[in-house]
């Protein structure tokens, strides 16, 4: 990085020097070295070089502004542009440049942190420097770079670091004082009740490494073999798998199939359904008792957005490969399935760090429910493997919606006309009904 | 090149190349500063959230802190103003742009005030418990009242007089959430899960952001004026007159050079 900016400085430098000393009519080259180099490629071939540095500094990612002794702006490539006409955070980042480059005209060497709050946040570091030609200073270099990523996966690294080493050494830290304890103790009661909880902590432990497998399985990429399977068979299993716990809780589950009938796409049955599972767990576990938490299924065809555009309050994980969300969307007919609930919701500066492993919005309450922090992170490798996407939109205090985007299988298509002569009528998917048949390809 | 003759407060303005080239650019350095000053006073909405909702104090004392710089600016934007209608006599549509900054200045600097004012009652509140529903309506406000300050200073950029005047309608989001706050500390307060002292700095905070849209609203109707001429309020003055007139006198269309009046 800083490698990189020294660089871009000496270039803009040179082109300065280059510049001024085509004004001036000197062939003295400018000091240090590096610096040197371009201002002498230039005069080898004062009609071409320029343009070709230029060029390089206009396709280059940082902002590059380069001004005179005067303050007057004599360069400015076309990434640093939109910074100067820019309003709002970039209005921002703009005035930071310029007292950047004030204070490099007055010799100094300035760095500025620049954090927006937007939406969207962003993050910029940026940097002026003044340049010298004959040991005289004529102008200064400001460079703005977009670190958005940078400290995002800076953050990200860190904090996963912090919160692996707190899963897996609370329960075993817990164990070995439980053990202690026990070793001292001579009263049953009491050494029938601590072993209880070494079991739960033991328990909790082979929970997050079980977790952490799977993870570290779905990561390793998509299986070879996808199979034809229909959605709303997955979301039937996925719903059975979780019976168990929303009895517990009090919440109704229901599965509304606005297809009425099968959605076929290619993927892997375990893994679609352990991610669809995830996520009406994660609703049961976050939504008052007599709450009910909907699984909407639906396919789109070519050419038909899903409802809602992708705005505040609502965050996206993509397949890279995928490339451009809404061009993927508009050209591919998608399966959709939904997990709709009315809980407590995420607060909004939690909600594009919910898929991190072992992120916890709210630590003490997540633990109680016997997560292990891993569950969106396994939702989320399932969906990338399959191609899809995933997205969350939430307000708290009012629910989450989880929408899963899968490419339909080129087998669903050929279903079309079946499911229009009725042959399926029988089978009017499963709306609100957990009796609804599997329906297997 | 002539020199710039020293009777700039004539009506006409001297056609001079030099002349005119420096007075744009103060204008062009007048119209980026409002942008500055509102790009200032947007950040300080999402950040003030974020102090009531994530109760971070230093984050809120520099929240208070960095007011002084609006201000400053603020008052810097505004002197500006003056001194180009001073100097360089602007006429029509300069003249009632410079007028419209020196106004919608003020209701930037407003809403960044009325940030600090979140962020002092959510020290006043530090530690007590909010529902996760009083929550979300607090962070939509502040999702709400950031954007319409936003579009307003998009319609003061794109001189878009009908996104300015769409503003007061844009608004009605807003003003339902603050109805919705109300319902949520009644709500809260039935549960037993809120306390007097937070439910009256909360149902405050609300008419802080809600007061936000309002000041949004008043630039775009600034915004309007500079681009038109016409301000809602031109309407209430016509109704006003023609109450004071004997029937079959009634004055017609607002004329575009009442002066701005409110």
């Amino acid at each position: 990085m800083t490698a990189l900016l020294v660089t871009v400085a000496a270039t803009a430098a040179g082109l300065l020097g280059y510049w001024l000393g085509r004004r001036h009519h000197r062939s003295r080259v400018v000091e240090p070295a590096t610096i040197a180099e371009p201002v002498r490629a230039a005069q080898a071939r004062p009609s071409r070089a320029p343009l070709d540095v230029e060029r390089a500094l206009a396709d280059l990612r940082l902002g590059v502004v380069v001004v005179g002794p005067d303050g007057s702006e004599v360069y400015r490539n076309h990434r640093a542009q939109q910074y100067a006409t820019g309003r709002h955070g970039n209005a921002l980042v703009e005035a930071a440049l310029q007292r950047a480059l004030d204070g490099a005209l007055l010799g100094l060497s300035l760095e500025e942190s620049v954090e927006v709050y937007g939406p969207p946040a962003r993050s910029f570091l940026v940097q002026a420097s003044p340049t010298y030609a004959d040991g005289v200073l004529d102008g200064a270099v400001g460079v703005i770079d977009d670190v958005t990523e940078a400290r995002y996966i800076d953050r990200m690294r860190r904090d996963f670091v912090a919160n692996v080493s707190h899963e897996l050494r609370t329960p075993v830290g817990a164990m070995s004082v439980l053990a202690e304890t026990i070793a001292d103790s001579d009263d049953p009661d009491v050494v029938e009740r601590l072993a209880g909880r070494m079991q739960r902590e033991a328990n909790r432990l082979n929970n997050t490494i079980h977790d952490l497998l799977a993870l570290s399985r779905l990561e390793s990429g998509p299986d070879d073999e996808f199979e034809t399977i229909d959605l709303v068979s997955v979301a039937t299993m996925a719903m059975q798998r979780t019976r168990e716990a929303a009895q517990q809780r009090q919440v109704r589950i229901s599965i509304e199939n606005a297809a009425d009938g099968p959605i076929l796409v290619d993927g892997d049955r375990g893994q679609l359904v352990s991610a669809v599972a995830n996520l009406i767990d994660n609703s049961i576990k976050y939504s008052d008792p007599g709450a009910e938490v909907v699984v909407g299924l639906r396919s789109l065809p070519t050419g038909t957005k899903p409802l809602g555009s992708p705005g505040e309050g609502r965050h996206a994980i993509h397949h890279p490969s995928a490339g451009h969300n809404d061009d993927w969307r508009t050209d591919t007919p998608v399966a959709e399935l939904s997990v709709v609930d009315t809980g407590i919701g995420i607060p909004d500066r939690d909600l594009d760090r919910i898929f991190e492993r072992f992120y916890r919005v709210d630590s003490a309450r997540s633990r109680d429910t016997g997560g292990t922090g891993l569950g969106l992170s396994i939702v989320r490798h399932a969906v990338l493997n399959h191609r899809g996407t995933i997205e969350v939109d939430s307000i708290e205090g009012q629910g989450s919606s989880f929408t899963l985007l899968l490419p339909l299988s080129s087998a669903h298509g050929q279903l079309a006309p079946d499911r229009s002569g009725g042959a399926r009528s029988a089978d009017p998917g499963a709306r609100g009904a957990e009796k609804a048949e599997p329906w297997t390809s | 090149m002539a020199p710039i003759e020293p009777d700039h407060g004539i009506a006409e303005p001297v056609d001079d190349s030099e002349h005119r080239v420096v007075y744009h650019r103060e204008l062009d350095e007048l119209a980026a500063g409002v942008l500055r000053l509102g790009a200032m006073a947007c950040e300080t909405i999402p950040q003030g959230t974020e102090v009531l909702l994530g109760g971070n104090l230093s984050d809120a004392q520099a929240i208070i802190d960095a007011d002084d710089e609006i201000d400053a600016l603020s008052v810097e934007l505004e002197e500006k103003c003056y001194s180009i209608i001073a100097l360089q006599g602007p006429m029509a549509g300069e003249l009632r742009r410079l007028i419209a900054i020196a106004k919608l200045v003020a209701e930037i600097e407003r809403s960044a005030d009325l940030m600090v004012n979140v962020c002092k009652a959510a020290r006043r509140m530090f530690g007590a418990p909010l529902t996760p529903r009083i929550r979300g309506v607090l962070a939509s406000m502040g999702k709400e009242s950031n954007k319409l300050l936003r579009l307003s200073l998009d319609a003061f950029a794109d001189e878009n007089a009908s996104l300015g005047l769409a503003l007061a309608d844009i608004d009605d989001e807003l003003d339902q959430l603050n109805r919705d706050i109300v319902e949520a500390i009644f709500e809260a307060h039935a549960a037993g899960q809120i306390d007097l002292k937070a439910a009256v700095q909360v149902a405050l905070i609300a008419r802080y952001y809600e007061r936000i849209g309002d000041h949004a609203v008043n630039i775009g109707e600034r915004v309007n004026y500079m681009v038109t001429g016409w301000m809602p309020e031109h309407d209430s003055v016509l109704r006003a007159k023609n109450r004071d007139r004997p029937p079959g006198e009634s004055v017609g269309g607002a004329s575009p050079d009442v002066e701005p009046g409110d």
